[in-house]
């Protein structure tokens, strides 16, 4: 049974996302601030988090952050606005995917399932991908670059290993959410946007220009090795 | 806006003219009619006091007793141009050898000899104006003397034509400090419209500048703090919605999940419960998305909503919007694939017509997209409804409007504003929506996007 760890202030709406959760097998523990969070998770090591983005005290981007210094966790942030810069600035803050207030509860259990899977897949059958300076092993999930180590989320892993498995073909945005976020319907194409952007912060020694992962205007990203 | 100032300076730029012809006119009438009328006057009084003289040494020779007229006449002082008449013994004899006699008008001659009275007599003589002074001498004798204005009429007309002259370049230097003048004066206008213009634009952090002219402080200043004022109740109008926004979603997103758990456990409840379970769980779905249309309307309302243009599969973005709306219509593409639009918005644009279409004109029946190579591209979307009455076509776009189809089935999950948003999101990449007839009965939507400017490309593909 998987573990959720819910922060929302808001006693209504966490309770009764804590039933509909429940309602689909989860077990769910609730916080109601980010610094409540961030020890909870700390403590016991939730395998997703739902995480509000207006909290009181610490906000949500703040608690991201600092889920983000100590553990990779699939972090799914619940936003009020969907076209406001709330949701880049929960993404760059290192948080996997998002939903909007009002949401669907079926769409979260959706999403909260999907991200579910991506932390459990591994990917024993290649042993090390090279790009570049980088070394992939997928099934140890590290990544090397100059011999150094890097410290990538679960999600930027998966998002590097599936593009690098495939250099010079181009992946579409589409595609990317079906294979790496698990969408089975069409996404946001700013979350993969956002993740690309993150990425390469911390893979390209230039990020503005990237010698790894390369945009394909009106397309998509393809790795280059 | 450019001919209304350029009426303005044109007028600006006459008056001025106007009003230096009419300066210069004025000054260059006066300074000649007051110095004509001096040097005439002058001219006369010489013209008197040299006949009188003269006079006197005429009648001091013919007292003696025998006279040479002749000489006499040849010895008067007298100015070059002017000449003497002598009347004596009832004779006539001049210093030159022309009958000037009959110059000498009849009035002037029998008051000097009749009624032995001096006078003088301005003529026009063949040769210019003059000036005939006659002065009575012993018995019926009389001497006049003619003096032409010539030297007056000289002075005069070159004192015309430098007047004239200088009236001319008086109008030349006005018109041009007008042209100059209006220019600059208005030049503080133009930046008021040109700021103006930046400022409808959606630029509300535009501002005159104050660093100015200080007579134009005022100005400057009362433009910049109306729209600081505006841009703040824009702001704050902006910020209402944002907080409508968290208000009402967080009961929404509450309301929506209590919903679901009871819906899952609907089996325990009985008929009715479940029915009013079912009403409520349609009328919170209804709800939400009258929300979610009225603050993406009040963000266009507010001027908050902004075009995030990027390369769309247009195709594939129509295809997709019409199966979240559960419409599987043939889609036709015509043209290249990718289009320099809003993702977001062409996808909310083509769910609410499809929605419509579903719910008032029994679906989408087909589409057709076209690209065009700058960017643009042509949306057409049929249903298969009985179509739009000619007279409805504008008022449907209209927020809140509902079709004769509307109304009849206004217990439906539409929230009145999915026409509206359509037009809005269109209209903010400068495109059109109209309705027309389809081929075939329905209606035909019709989403015209014109191309942009694209960034610069990336280096392509290898």
């Amino acid at each position: 049974m998987a573990h959720v760890l819910l922060i929302e202030d808001d006693d209504r709406i966490r309770e009764t996302t804590r039933f509909v959760l429940e309602d689909e097998g989860f077990q769910v523990a609730e916080e109601r601030t980010g610094e409540a969070g961030v020890d909870a998770c700390s403590a016991h090591a939730p395998d997703c988090v739902l995480l509000d983005l207006m909290l009181p005290g610490m906000d949500g981007f703040e608690t991201c952050r600092a889920l983000r210094r100590t553990s990779d966790v699939p972090i799914l942030m619940l936003t009020a606005r969907a076209d406001s810069y709330d949701v880049v600035a929960g993404l760059e803050a290192g948080a996997d995917d998002y939903v909007t207030k009002p949401f669907e509860p079926d769409e979260l259990v959706a999403r909260v399932r999907a991200l579910l899977r991506r932390t459990g897949r591994t990917r024993p059958e290649v042993e090390t991908i090279v790009l570049g300076d980088l070394e992939i092993r997928p099934d140890a999930g590290v990544v090397f670059k100059a011999g150094e180590l890097l410290s990538l989320t679960k999600t930027e892993f998966l998002l590097l290993c599936e593009l690098a498995a495939s250099p010079g073909r181009v992946f579409t945005r589409d595609v990317l959410l079906e294979t790496v976020w698990g969408y089975a319907y069409a996404g946001d194409g700013k979350i993969v946007d956002t993740h690309v952007h993150r990425l390469r912060r911390k893979i390209e020694d230039d990020p503005t220009e990237p010698q790894h992962i390369v945009t394909v205007r009106g397309l998509g990203y393809r790795a280059v090795r | 806006m450019s001919r209304w100032r350029r009426r303005l300076r044109t007028r600006v730029v006459a008056s001025f003219a106007g009003g230096a012809l009419a300066l210069g006119v004025g000054i260059a009438g006066l300074t000649y009619a007051s110095t004509r009328s001096f040097l005439i006057h002058q001219r006369e009084a010489s013209a008197v006091r040299q006949a009188r003289a003269n006079a006197r040494l005429v009648r001091n020779v013919i007292r003696s007793d025998n006279p040479d007229v002749g000489r006499l006449l040849a010895s008067l002082q007298t100015p070059a141009s002017s000449r003497s008449l002598l009347f004596h013994d009832g004779r006539w004899s001049s210093t030159t050898l022309g009958a000037d006699t009959d110059l000498i008008p009849q009035r002037l001659s029998r008051i000097v000899i009749a009624e032995h009275v001096a006078a003088r007599q301005r003529v026009a003589t063949p040769s210019g104006a003059a000036v005939i002074v006659g002065v009575p001498l012993e018995s019926d004798d009389a001497y006049f003397e003619v003096f032409p204005f010539t030297d007056v009429t000289r002075a005069l007309t070159i004192l015309a034509w430098s007047l004239g002259g200088a009236a001319l370049v008086m109008v030349a230097g006005a018109t041009a400090v007008g042209v100059w003048g209006s220019g600059r004066v208005l030049r503080p206008l133009t930046d008021v419209g040109r700021t103006a213009a930046t400022i409808a634009g959606g630029d509300l952090t535009a501002r005159l500048d104050v660093g100015g002219d200080e007579d134009l402080l005022a100005l400057a200043l009362g433009f910049n703090s109306m729209v600081e004022t505006l841009r703040e109740r824009i702001e704050r109008d902006a910020r209402f919605a944002s907080d409508v926004s968290h208000e009402l979603r967080s009961p929404l997103t509450t309301l929506r999940s209590a919903t679901q758990v009871m819906e899952r456990r609907k089996d325990r409840l009985d008929e009715r419960s479940r029915r009013a379970l079912e009403l409520l769980g349609d009328e919170v779905r209804r709800f939400e998305r009258m929300v979610s249309d009225l603050l993406e309307i009040s963000r266009f309302d507010a001027g908050v909503a902004d075009l995030e243009r990027d390369e769309v599969d247009v195709e594939t973005l129509v295809r997709s919007s019409l199966r979240a709306e559960g419409a599987d219509a043939p889609v036709e593409r015509r043209g290249g694939r990718f289009a320099f639009v809003d993702n977001r918005r062409v996808e909310r644009a083509v769910r609410n017509i499809a929605r419509n279409a579903r719910l008032y004109a029994g679906g989408v029946s087909r589409v057709l997209v076209s690209v065009g190579d700058d960017g643009g591209c042509t949306i057409t979307i049929d249903d298969s409804g009985p179509g739009v009455p000619v007279a409805e076509r504008d008022h449907i776009f209209e927020r809140f409007a509902r079709g004769a189809a509307g109304s009849e089935r206004s217990s439906t999950d539409g929230s009145g504003l999915g026409l509206a948003l359509v037009r809005e999101h269109i209209a903010l990449h400068g495109g059109t929506v109209h309705v027309t007839d389809a081929e075939g009965g329905g209606a035909r939507f019709v989403i015209d996007l014109p191309g942009a400017a694209r960034p610069p490309a990336t280096p392509s593909l290898t």
